[in-house]
């Protein structure tokens, strides 16, 4: 096999070559898809704004020209009045009446604070401070319950020595009932605690019966700032209209014991008028509840931004939160509502901490051209969040297969690849026997495969079977060399031997011509057996001999035969067995032996040796006489060329040396020819293996 | 039976060869006939026999002539003595020559001298074994008997069929119990310019022929470096 020269160079092979690139190239899928998944999702949250608005649309346009539904008077609007509507929060449980306004929550913040500005009683004609206080309506569960935050640095509470009612702090309500009356009632008490409540005369000083109410609870608690009342009673007291005030007295000398100031929920302006209560129009629910729209939070405001109807996504009734929609509209959109509220419809969006987008639509509602209020829409993106995570993950494992798949296919193929290439490189080196001669015609791997590699494949079988017919020319070459050589030869030979019998020709002529016809046969004889040397002895049967019984007599018969030399043999006289063809080695001792004859001085010793180890048989010849030069010892078994001359004067062309070295690798061994280290003459060793016994 | 009486063909190609070996022939008094192909040469055999036929194996294109026409003969005749006279001396060609049952294989240049001396003895014998005349010349050295006039070797008993070159070589190792070196046994088969490997290739096949007889042969002694000796 040809013996492929290997540098150390980074192997770098195809599988290497082709997972780097795939990890190159494949990895940038997923970045791809994510970039897809961004786009996908500020395409989806862009459409559901969309959407959203279509929907605040919808509803607007139900709700255009429906005044009644907002209970807005249809009077000419005094916006004073309006704005001095007491709005009704819906609540999502039952207040638990105890004086602590926690169970308000969120609510406490939107606590409407009145003061001096709606005081409608000063006896002290402003030289007292008014109290202040803090009001929270809500219904539930069809009553109105109300927290009353009043500050009053001296609460003077009822005495039962006093008759008259306004004789302590109470907290005042007037309300219009079912026929149009109005009804006043006072909570009172003489301690923290439930409270007393009695129907009042217009004047505020006599209960109307003496009998407590008792449908309207009340519970009264000190706090640092002065008292809290929470109250309840049933929205059914209520006229449609829904009015109602609520007023603070206070007494601040509990000797003199008389009210000092009233501070209402009515500015002073509109003194003798009561508070519009503004509920969530029930109407109103019922109508966005009816539209639909289950997966979002709907929200109706009306042109003073007070929440008239509220619907919370089916969602977040679940999880039990109401909707904050409302409540924090004015956080979350005020300017949404703004713009509404002057006739655009917009859409919002605004990222929650938890990484979700609230999108926000709105659209006004108009009543006979006016606004009369605005839809809003809210919903959140969690949704498409969500599934934008849920395809994320299913692209990131789909594109992980399939980058797998790629991989492992990729892998395979280049395998395949670079099994095909190295079977065509050892067919390609097999086709090449170590000494570099052509031993096949034809590459059979991959030669009817259709790509680059069947080409090259191809492309070899067709250069090998091109080298294929020149090596058999040059093959050729001896035998047609012998053929039209001793052709001719034989003619003269016989011309020769004609004429010697002749006496008319010179002898001396004739017999330098016969010399020189006999070295011209030998020579191509030598040629011939060189250039056959192989397929002779690939005809040979191979048989067990004894090595060194063979060159001991063989070197004790050539003593015998060459007289000028000395032979001398090293070495046991038996016992190596190897396998092979014992005339074979002697033929090659013979070359050998001659080659030694050649170039060793004349009477000089020729020496053979015999050596073994475990495995192999050292026969080594060495001879003193010409050194061969270092340049040529490598290649001097392979050419037929002499890089010596001879001293016998026969030609000598090297064939010796290289018939020799055939027969030693023919025995599966090596020949090796160097100048002795003395540098006296020239050693041949001869590495045969044993055979095992 | 006179030389006169016999008819040896020549199937040569190159002219000057052929004449001159005709012409040496004729006058050692055998009548010569001369073919320079195979075609002409297998018509004229189609008429009558000769008794001897040199070949040469390539006949100008026609490579594998000369074995062709050995074949030929020998369907004609198994005993027919055919020295194949060729310039393709390698190994291979000898070895399948020779098994094709010519009775000798020499490469040129051959010495005319030599390949008359061949002839001669190879008419003998063919004379000795065809007509029959069987004086008992044969000689007894342990278990072989040699005939020389007949050229027929027994081994214990059992002929061993050699060519006569073979028998030539046989009968020198014999006949010098010390040995015969190489250069003797090229000299005794009168082989010309011969390689050590001719002669090799001879007592291989000579071992052979005699193991077919008895497969513990082991006469025939190789003497490394020297030649071949009989040690029985």
């Amino acid at each position: 096999m040809l013996s492929v020269s290997k540098k150390h160079r980074a192997r770098f092979s195809l599988n290497l070559q082709i997972i780097a690139f795939s990890f190159l190239f494949l990895l940038a899928l997923p970045w791809l898809g994510n970039r897809y998944m961004d786009e996908m999702k500020e395409f989806l949250v862009q459409g559901q704004g969309d959407a959203q608005l279509l929907a605040a649309q919808a509803i607007a346009t139900v709700l255009h020209n429906r005044a009644d539904l907002f209970n807005i008077s249809n009077a000419p609007s005094n916006s004073l009045i309006e704005q001095g509507s007491l709005y009704v929060y819906p609540l999502d449980q039952r207040i638990v009446l105890d004086g602590y306004g926690s169970d308000w929550n969120l609510l406490l913040a939107q606590k409407r604070s009145f003061g001096p500005e709606s005081l409608i009683y000063d006896r002290t004609a402003g030289s007292l401070s008014p109290v202040t206080f803090g009001l929270l309506l809500g219904e539930y569960n069809k009553h109105l319950y109300g927290l009353v935050s009043v500050n009053d640095s001296s609460i003077v509470y009822r005495h039962p020595q006093y008759s008259r009612l306004d004789s302590s702090d109470q907290v005042r309500i007037e309300l219009v009932d079912k026929n149009a009356d109005i009804k006043r009632y006072v909570i009172i008490t003489e301690a923290a605690g439930t409270a007393s409540v009695y129907e009042m005369h217009e004047d505020w000083a006599r209960p109307l019966t003496g009998q407590p109410v008792f449908k309207l609870n009340a519970i009264w608690r000190e706090t640092a700032q002065g008292y809290d009342v929470e109250f309840r009673f049933p929205i059914n007291w209520l006229s449609n209209d829904q009015h109602l005030m609520i007023s603070v007295a206070d007494v601040s000398s509990d000797t003199e014991r008389k009210i000092d100031t009233v501070v209402a929920t009515l500015h002073e302006d509109n003194a003798g008028e009561l508070n519009k209560l503004i509920i969530r129009s029930p109407e109103l629910d019922r109508i966005i509840k009816g539209l639909g729209y289950a997966d979002s939070n709907v929200c109706i405001v009306d042109r003073y931004r007070r929440v008239r109807a509220v619907l919370a996504s089916q969602e977040q009734q679940d999880t039990n939160t109401q909707s904050q929609l409302c409540t924090l509209t004015d956080k979350v959109a005020p300017e949404l509502v703004a713009k509404a509220l002057l006739g655009e419809s917009s859409v919002a969006r605004s990222l929650l901490s938890s990484g979700e987008a609230l999108v926000l639509a709105s659209h006004p509602i108009y009543q006979d051209g006016e606004i009369n209020g605005a839809v809003l829409v809210e919903k959140n993106s969690a949704n498409i969040l969500f599934k934008q995570k849920a395809s994320l993950n299913k692209i990131i494992i789909a594109t992980a297969i399939v980058v797998l798949i790629a991989i492992v296919g990729l892998l395979l193929f280049s395998s395949l690849l670079a099994y095909r290439i190295r079977n065509l490189q050892k067919e390609v080196s097999s086709a090449f026997d170590l000494d570099g001669r052509l031993i096949a015609n034809e590459i059979n791997s991959s030669s009817k495969a259709g790509d680059e590699v069947g080409e090259l494949s191809r492309v070899f079988s067709t250069l090998l079977s091109q080298l294929k017919s020149y090596t058999g020319f040059l093959e050729s070459v001896p035998r047609t060399l012998r053929h039209e050589i001793l052709n001719p030869l034989n003619t003269i030979s016989m011309a020769l031997q004609k004429m010697s019998a002749d006496q008319h020709f010179d002898a001396v002529l004739i017999s330098s011509a016969n010399k020189a016809s006999k070295q011209l046969e030998l020579i191509v004889h030598s040629l011939t057996e060189a250039a056959h040397i192989d397929d002779s002895l690939s005809q040979d049967e191979k048989e067990s001999f004894d090595l060194a019984e063979l060159l001991s007599e063989y070197v004790s018969n050539i003593s015998l035969k060459h007289k000028v030399h000395i032979f001398s043999y090293t070495g046991q006289a038996s016992g190596i067995t190897i396998q092979g063809s014992d005339l074979r080695i002697s033929q090659m001792l013979d070359k050998l032996k001659d080659n030694a004859i050649d170039f060793s001085d004349t009477g000089s010793e020729i020496k053979f040796e015999l050596s073994r180890d475990q495995q192999h048989a050292l026969i080594s010849i060495c001879n003193e006489g010409k050194l061969i030069p270092d340049e040529v010892l490598n290649n001097l078994c392979s050419g037929i060329i002499s890089h010596r001359h001879a001293g016998s004067g026969e030609p000598h062309l090297g064939i010796g040396l290289y018939v020799a070295s055939r027969i030693a690798r023919y025995h599966n061994g090596s020949l090796n020819i160097f100048n002795t280290d003395s540098n006296k003459g020239v050693c041949v060793e001869i590495e045969l293996p044993i055979q095992a016994s | 039976m006179s030389e006169k009486d016999n008819i040896i063909a020549i199937v040569e190609d190159d002219a000057s060869q052929r004449q001159q070996y005709a012409e040496a022939l004729r006058n050692c008094g055998y009548e010569v006939v001369e073919y320079a192909d195979r075609q002409t040469a297998v018509t004229a055999f189609e008429q009558s026999l000769p008794d001897l036929a040199i070949l040469d194996i390539m006949l100008g294109d026609d490579v594998g002539a000369g074995f062709e026409l050995c074949r030929y003969l020998k369907e004609k005749d198994s005993q027919f003595p055919i020295i194949f006279l060729t310039s393709r001396g390698n190994e291979l060609d000898k070895i399948y020559g020779l098994q094709l049952g010519a009775w000798d294989y020499q490469t040129k240049p051959v010495s005319l001298e030599f390949l008359i001396t061949r002839i001669k003895s190879l008419f003998q014998i063919k004379d000795s074994t065809s007509t029959g005349k069987h004086t008992d010349n044969s000689k007894h050295y342990g278990d072989i008997t040699i005939d020389d006039a007949s050229m027929t070797i027994l081994w214990k008993g059992s002929p061993v069929n050699l060519t006569p070159t073979e028998f030539e070589i046989l009968r020198a190792i014999i006949n010098n119990p010390e040995g015969v070196s190489i250069e003797d046994l090229i000299r005794a088969t009168r082989q010309g310019v011969v390689e050590d490997n001719t002669i090799n290739t001879h007592i291989l096949h000579i071992r052979k022929k005699f193991k077919k007889v008895d497969t513990a042969f082991a006469c025939i002694k190789t003497r490394y470096g020297f030649g071949y000796g009989w040690l029985c």
